[in-house]
Order: C-alpha cells, then structure tokens, then sequence
C-alpha cells in the first residue's frame, strides 16, 4: 500500500495557522472516537471478566446467611480454584488469546484515536488513516516494548548485583537502600521510553517514517514540561481511581450497597481516565506540533 | 574439669523434680570407679578459630559414662562436618535440592590429628568412618578393653574443624562463621547397650544423649560470640579472647563468631536472653523480643518452664541464610529482614514466624529429645503446633495467620489451605525423615501434624489437648521419646483407644475425615417448612461434628452429627424456613479434604454482580495499561 494520499491531501491544522482549539473542547468534539476506545476497551474487559466471575463466585458455594468461617472465609477461594483448576487452564488459554488479539488491534486503535484528535472530522476517515498508519504503528510499538522490556530487566539486574557485591560488614538497611537507590535510574529510564512512546505515536499522525516520527518524539521528550504533563494526566487518572477506591470502601459498609452503584462509580471511574487519557493525546499531538515549529515552542498543559 | 560443678548440682537437683524415675536411675549410676559423682558424658573443648581460613583448631576431651549393664567395646561417633566433604555423601545427595544453585565452592571436613583415651592407648588406628560407601559422617571405634557397666572411658581427641562455605546450617560467609555439628560426637547409646547411630541426614540430625558440656573458645577479640549455654570466663590475651561457656543438660553445643553483630541483651521471667543480629536490625529487636518473651511465658506454661540460665538468638547476616531457621541447645538461628510493620503480618515482613517456631523447638527437640530422623513429626510436628498455637495468642485465632487490613486469616486455615492444595494425598507423617522427598517433608511433617493436633483441640476441647500434650512434655523431659510415648499420653487423657480411633489414622492419613452434605431439600406444608437434610462421611473413622441450619431472617437450629455414624438423615419441621445448611460450622474439622460441599443453599446459584462489576474494572484498568 502506498501513502500517496497522506502526502497529496493532508489537512494539516498546525500549518495553516488557524487558532487552537481549547484542549478540552477538542475532547468534546472528538468524543465518539474516545467513546469508541472505551466500548472497545471494555468489551474486551467483558470478555475476561465473565470467565473469571464464573469461576471465582463464593456466593455460588455459600448463602449469604451462612455463617462465616473465622479468619478463614476467603481461603474458600483457594478450595474453588484448585477444583476448578482445569476449567482455569482452558479458561487462562483463551484469556490469552483474546490480550493477545487486544495487543495487534492497539496499534489500530491508537492511530485512529489519534488521528481523529489531530484532525477532528468524520470518524470514518480517522479510520482510514488509522489502517494506513497500521504498519508503522505496529512496529513502533514492538519497538518500545523490547527496549521497556530490556530496561526494567537492566534495572533489575544492577539491583542483584549490588545485592550481592557491597560488602558483609555494610549494613543490611544501607545495602538494601542503596541497591533500591539503584533502582532509580532504570526508573527513570522506563519513565522516558514510556512517555517516547507515547510522543513517537504521536508523530506518527503526521510523519510516514518511524524514525522521523522517533526522532520527533525523542526531540518532545526531551522537553522537561512534557514529562511533566505526562506526570501530570498519569497522577489525575491515579487520582481519580484512588478516590473511587475510597467511595467504594465507603459504599462497601455504608447501608447504600448495592451492585448498581458500585458498577456505575466504578465505569464512571473508567471513563473519566479514558478521557484524562485523550486529554494527554491531545497534549502529546501539540508537543509534536511545537517541535515541527521551533519559533513558537511553548507548553501549554 | 572443676568449673561447672554448681550448674550440675543445679541440674540434679531439678531432676528430682522432673521425674522419679530419671531421679532414681541417676542416683543408683551415681558412685562411680574414679571417686568422680557423674553419670552424664561430659565434653570439654578448647576450640581455636583461625578466623582468616575458617578452621577450628581443637581438643577435646570426654568423659564417656557406659549406663548400661552391659559391658561395651565399640564407640560410635558423628563426624558430621564430613557431609559438607563432597557432594557424594548421604547429606549432599539428600539436600540435592537445596544445593541446586550454589555450588559447594569451599568444602568442610573434620580431620582428626589424634585420638587416645587418657592413659595414652591409641585409637585412631583402631577407628573407621567406613559405615556408607562414600559417606564418612560417622566414625566407629574398636576399644582394645571393653568398658564395664557403670564405667567412665575418658578420650582425649585433637582434631581440626575446616569450616565449608556456609550452604546449610554449618560454615563461613566472609566473615561469619556458625561453628555447629563440628566436633567428634557421640551417638546415642541406649541403656539397653545399643548404639543409635546414622549418618548426617539432609532432613534431620540429632539424636544423642544429654550430656555436660564445657566449650572454650578462643577468637579474635573483635569477634562477637554466641554459643550454646551460659557464659562462665572470659580473658583476652594479646589480639584474642577466650571465652568459656558451659551447659548442662544438653545433647549438642553449637557457637557462631561474627564481628559485626550488635549484641541485645533483655531479661524475662525465665532465662536471660541474648539476641545478636547484624548492625541495623534495632527496628525488628522489639518484635523478636515480645515474641520471644511470649514464648517463653506460654510454652513454659504448657509443656514445663525453660529450664536453662540463658537463651541465645542469632539472626545471620545476609549472604549467611544457609545457618538460618535452625535450632540447637539453648540457641537457635532464625531469620527475617530488618524492617517490620506492625500493623501488617504478611510472610515477607514478619520477623516472628520463624523466631516462634524455632523456640518450640527448645522443647520439642531441646528438653524432650526424640530421634528426629526415626520420627520427625515429634519435633518438626508438634513445633510447628505449638508455634501456631502462640501466633493465636499473640494475636487472635481469625488474625493469627496474617492481617493486612481487613483482610485477615486463621494461622490453621492458612496451614490447611496449603496443606489442600494439591489433591494428591501425601505419605504418613509417621515415617523417618530420609523416607521423604523434601516435598513430601514439608506436608507430611510440617503441614499435616499441626492440623490433625488442632483437629483434636477443637473437636474435644482446649482443657483436655493440653493436659495431653503437656503430661508428654513434661514426663519426657531430657529424655528420649517415641512416638508410643505420645500416644500414650493422648490415651490416657482421651480415652484408652484414643491413637487408635484418631491420631494414627488421622496423621498415617488412613483416613480423609472427609464430611458433606448432599441433600438439603425444603418444603412447604399447610402450616409448617419441612427440611430433609443427608449428610455423609464415607470414611471408617469418624469425630463428632455439628451442622446449622439457617433460617430464613436470621436464627439458626443446631443438630449434633455424633462419631461413628456414616450417614445422617433428618427431617426437621418447623415454621420457619430453612435457606442453608452448614456442616462443622466452627471449624473444627481442619482435616476434611474439601470445604466446598460443607454448605448447602436452598437458593440456585446466581452471579455476583458486585464481583462482575469489580473484575470488568480491573480488566479495563489493565486494558488501559497495555492499550492505546
Ligand atoms: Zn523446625
């Protein structure tokens, strides 16, 4: 497939100098494509969580009148997966598969995200350009998870080796800190390629090369603020899933527990990180666009 | 030697008290040929430690007592450093698993210079370590003139200790040295005449005859030392220190030798305790000591006050695990890292476990000295009871397992979780331990034993397990017991067949004690609910249990299911609706194979939404990590 079209027609807002949008609007504008990630994603999540329910329901093997066992209730669980073990191992296989054909429709469905975010029109032509962008989506993100991959296991190997070669009469507290210490650079490390990722996908929209589009991001990367407005839509969504987690606490010994509530708090929950994750995408898209025009670099969160 | 003689007077004194019987067997051994009151073996060692290679430097000399009528002509010894010699030898071969990534890269030996009795008669030429082919752990010795009963022979033995590089219980890592099974021992000789000997085995070591010990060591003076016994002389000279330790009634001594321990030294209502563990370990000291205090007050309560001046507690240093969790006279070494929580008990944060577990066994192996290869589960078993048990005190039966939260479990459950996980059954707790696979030790020694001695404490009562088990621990005391011991005492506090009718079958596993219920059916007639409820227990042997059924809006009928009958049919009528039934609802059983079918509901299943709504979250949360 050639990508003569991209290069004939594209529409590209940065360079016709027209006003931003607010980032916000943008969001509200392209909703049905970040509505459509969500049902995806969630379908997705349907289909591994209802296996998974069958298998682990304790209500199903108790009344919820009977009485509980001290200290010992929950071991239950350890009786029902070790009689429903071989049911588990079909049930793990097909659990893989179904991630696994998640993983070869990411790349898609970044691009078609990103894309209908970049340039805001029917859904149908981020579609398009979406399978276009196929090919070097996929292979950016292979990219990325091998060198995450190597990174976390960098890591984890200096803090072996420390481990092992600071000398016995060194204290195990400091050892221990100092091997953890160590840990730091590789996680910072893991940091980087991640937010990389993220700002190369994004340059994808706009570049057909993957190693411009690397390039490009590696140049957006290297922007403080922009690992700070990762930081910063990253620790909101955490934020968000920390609240839920409190109100479920909350709701789980308060007199108003009911399955209703807690599925609607909990979608809610993932909804509102989906869209701080659009938020981010479109962050990430302006980044680009910063970099493409050095003169008016600046960040706008 | 002199020194010594007020602790033994100390120890006699406190036989009387013990047990007639022991009292009278050591007053009619008391006079003895050379005018000395003694009829213990006793060991006195001058030991050097050569701290740069790692080699012990000694001689020894012991006074070895024949208490039996028979005259004696050969002695056995353990020379049980020699496992570490090679990889060939019956301990390496049994400990395969354990040794599987480290390399043995120093191995350890003993090398005996000389060997006479005391008037000068050679015998080393007349000494062979030829037992196993490939194994010379332990060492047998031709006397020219057999010894009489109610005889003393006193040996004089130079030897040389090359400590290996620490890979279990013995040996060196840089700088720490843990000095234990590192002298020629005697086996244990019956009063029958016999010897009970066997090789160093990976999955169990002692057995010996108590005896008085007296140990110097000499060490760099920068060199923390602790070691079996009390601390009775300490002098340096020149860079060196030589300290004197004695200890009696004990069947082994072991020391360890490290410059960096930080010494913590608390008194309890007992013995002295001394805790020396790596520098940086202050934040854990607390939790030990409560444990260890705790220990001590409830064990002692249970099977007889700890008898000894002091208690020593050695954690090792990391790059040392090798010598952790292991228990020796009036010392142990036990493990856990140098940070705790106290308000999460989770195993890798919990300093006490092993702490806990490894003081049982100053009892159960300590004072009540069973042969741990011909019968594991009396030390291992009842330990691993007994240290649940304290956990269950310390903390609560439903928090005594772990507590994270308001996520929280019974020590028993968590031990039978484990115990089930597998479905295959495992061989009999009762068999010697070089019978086991390391596996096959873990749930037959170390998992089944607890749960069928808690089995017995729940279904008969508290009051009556611990008059058993306690009557056993304190009539066997610096004796060597059996299993029949044991059961004994269960028979006479239970009932004359008691072993019989549960224990055997229970811990041989002859018996699954498997219940269930397997029809709950309810009716409404005119004017009543009538419930038709079939329990069954398919095995031969059976206890006493109870099932529950629950009424609809709260309440709940009791029924007694009494042992010996197989199958329980009953039809209980009343105006009030039965909704579930549940078989042993306090769990006491913790033997039954599957909790599953204990509960019956009346209500078909239905799903949880609540649990649907929570797994599609974290699906989606993990969706959204791996996604676009
Ligand atoms: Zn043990």
């Amino acid at each position: 497939m050639r990508d003569h079209s991209i290069t004939r027609n594209e529409p590209v807002p940065y360079s016709t100098g027209q006003p931003l949008v607010p980032a916000w609007r943008l969001l509200w504008n392209v909703r049905r494509a970040t509505l459509l990630i969500f049902l995806f994603r969630s379908a997705f999540a349907l289909s591994l969580s209802l296996p998974a329910a069958d298998l682990v329901d304790i209500s199903s093997y108790r009344h919820p009148q009977a009485s509980p066992i001290p200290g010992g209730d929950a071991l239950l669980l350890v009786e029902i997966v070790r009689e429903a073990l071989p049911a588990l191992r079909q049930k793990a296989l097909i659990g893989i598969g179904i991630v696994l054909l998640y993983l070869l429709l990411v790349p898609y469905l970044s691009m078609l995200w990103l894309c209908a975010l970049d340039r805001p029109g029917p859904i149908q032509n981020s579609g398009i350009e979406a399978s276009r962008r196929y090919h070097a989506s996929f292979l950016l993100s292979l990219l990325f998870l091998f060198a995450i991959a190597l990174s976390i296991s960098a890591s984890f190997c200096l803090y072996r080796l420390l481990q092992q070669a600071l000398w016995s009469g060194c204290i195990d507290a400091v050892r221990d800190l100092i091997s953890l210490a160590f840990l730091l650079p590789g996680s910072l490390l893991t940091l980087f390629l991640f937010v990389l990722h993220d700002l190369s996908r994004a340059a994808l929209c706009s570049e057909k090369r993957i190693l411009n589009a690397i390039r490009l991001g590696m140049r957006a990367t290297f922007r403080p603020p922009n690992i700070a407005s990762y930081l910063y839509w990253f620790g909101l969504a955490a934020l968000l899933t920390l609240v839920s987690a409190l109100v479920m606490l909350f709701l789980d010994s308060g007199p108003t527990r009911s399955c209703l509530t807690l599925f609607i708090l909990l979608q809610i929950t993932a909804l509102g990180r989906t869209a701080l994750r659009g938020r981010w995408w479109i962050s990430a898209l302006r980044f680009i666009r910063d970099q493409k025009r050095p003169n008016s670099a600046s960040f706008r969160p | 030697m002199i020194a010594g003689y007020h602790s033994f007077a100390a120890a006699a004194a406190f036989s009387l008290i013990v047990g007639i019987a022991f009292f009278i067997g050591t007053v009619t051994n008391a006079a003895r040929a050379d005018g000395k009151t003694s009829e213990r073996h006793r060991y006195r060692i001058e030991a050097y430690l050569d701290a740069r290679r790692h080699i012990v430097e000694a001689t020894e000399w012991i006074d070895w007592y024949n208490h039996s009528d028979t005259w004696v002509n050969q002695l056995y010894f353990h020379l049980y450093l020699n496992a570490f010699k090679n990889d060939r030898s019956v301990f390496m071969r049994e400990q395969g698993f354990r040794l599987r990534n480290q390399k043995l890269r120093r191995p350890g030996r003993i090398e005996i210079v000389s060997f006479q009795t005391t008037n000068g008669t050679d015998l080393l030429s007349k000494s062979s370590t030829d037992l196993i082919p490939n194994d010379a752990t332990q060492m047998v010795t031709t006397l020219p003139r057999p010894v009489p009963p109610r005889k003393t022979l006193s040996l004089v033995i130079k030897f040389r200790a090359y400590l290996p590089q620490l890979v279990a219980r013995s040996g060196y890592d840089r700088e720490f040295n843990f000095v234990a099974q590192w002298y020629p021992k005697l086996a244990r000789f019956c009063s029958d005449g016999r010897w009970i000997s066997f090789p160093y085995h990976g999955l169990g070591e002692f057995y010996a005859d108590f005896a008085r010990y007296q140990v110097s060591v000499n060490v760099p003076s920068s060199y923390i030392i602790g070691a079996t016994g009390k601390r009775t002389a300490s002098r340096l000279e020149g860079m060196r220190r030589i300290d004197t330790y004695s200890a009696e009634p004990v069947h082994d001594f072991a020391w360890c030798a490290y410059p960096y321990f930080e010494r913590f030294v608390f008194s309890t209502a007992g013995p002295r305790v001394y805790l020396l563990a790596p520098h940086g370990y202050r934040a854990v000291i607390g939790h030990h000591r409560r444990a260890i205090r705790a220990g001590l007050r409830r064990f002692g309560r249970l099977f007889g006050a700890y008898p000894y001046e002091t208690l020593t507690v050695i954690i090792p240093p990391k790059g040392a695990e090798g010598a952790r969790g292991m228990e020796y006279p009036t010392l142990f070494v036990t493990s856990g890292p140098w940070f705790h929580f106290p308000k999460l008990r989770v195993p890798f944060a919990n300093s006490q476990t092993v702490t806990i577990h490894e003081l049982a066994h100053q009892w159960f192996h300590g004072l009540i000295a069973n042969n741990e290869v011909e019968a594991p589960v009396l030390d291992e078993g009842v330990a691993q009871w007994a240290s649940a048990d304290l956990l269950r005190a310390l903390y609560g039966r439903s928090r005594s397992g772990l507590s994270l939260g308001n996520l929280s479990f019974d020590i028993f459950e968590l031990i039978r979780a484990a115990f089930y996980w597998k479905k295959s059954p495992y061989p009999s707790s009762l068999l010697a331990a070089n019978r086991y696979s390391a596996d096959e030790l873990i749930y037959s020694v170390y998992l089944r034993p607890p749960l069928v001695f808690e089995t017995a404490r729940r279904v008969w009562g508290k009051a009556k397990f611990e008059r058993a088990i306690g009557n056993y621990a304190r009539t066997q005391r610096f004796r060597h017991p059996t299993l029949n011991d044991l059961f004994d005492s269960f028979n006479r506090v239970y009932w004359p067949r008691f072993a019989r009718d549960f224990l055997i079958p229970a811990l041989t596993a002859e018996s699954t004690f498997e219940a269930r219920i397997t029809e709950l059916r309810v009716q409404k007639t005119e004017h009543t609910w009538q419930t038709s409820l079939t329990a069954v227990r398919p095995d031969r042997t059976t206890i006493p249990t109870w099932i529950v059924l629950h009424h609809r809006y709260g309440g709940q009928t009791k029924i007694a299911w009494p042992a010996g009958q197989a199958t329980l049919k009953t039809i209980h009528a009343g105006n009030r609706e039965v909704v579930a039934a549940t078989l042993d609802p306090y769990r006491s059983n913790l033997l039954d194979p599957s909790l599953l079918d204990n509960n019956s509901a009346v209500k078909t299943k239905t799903r949880s939404g609540a649990l649907l709504a929570l797994l599609l979250f974290w699906a989606q949360s993990f969706l959204e990590v791996i996604g676009p």
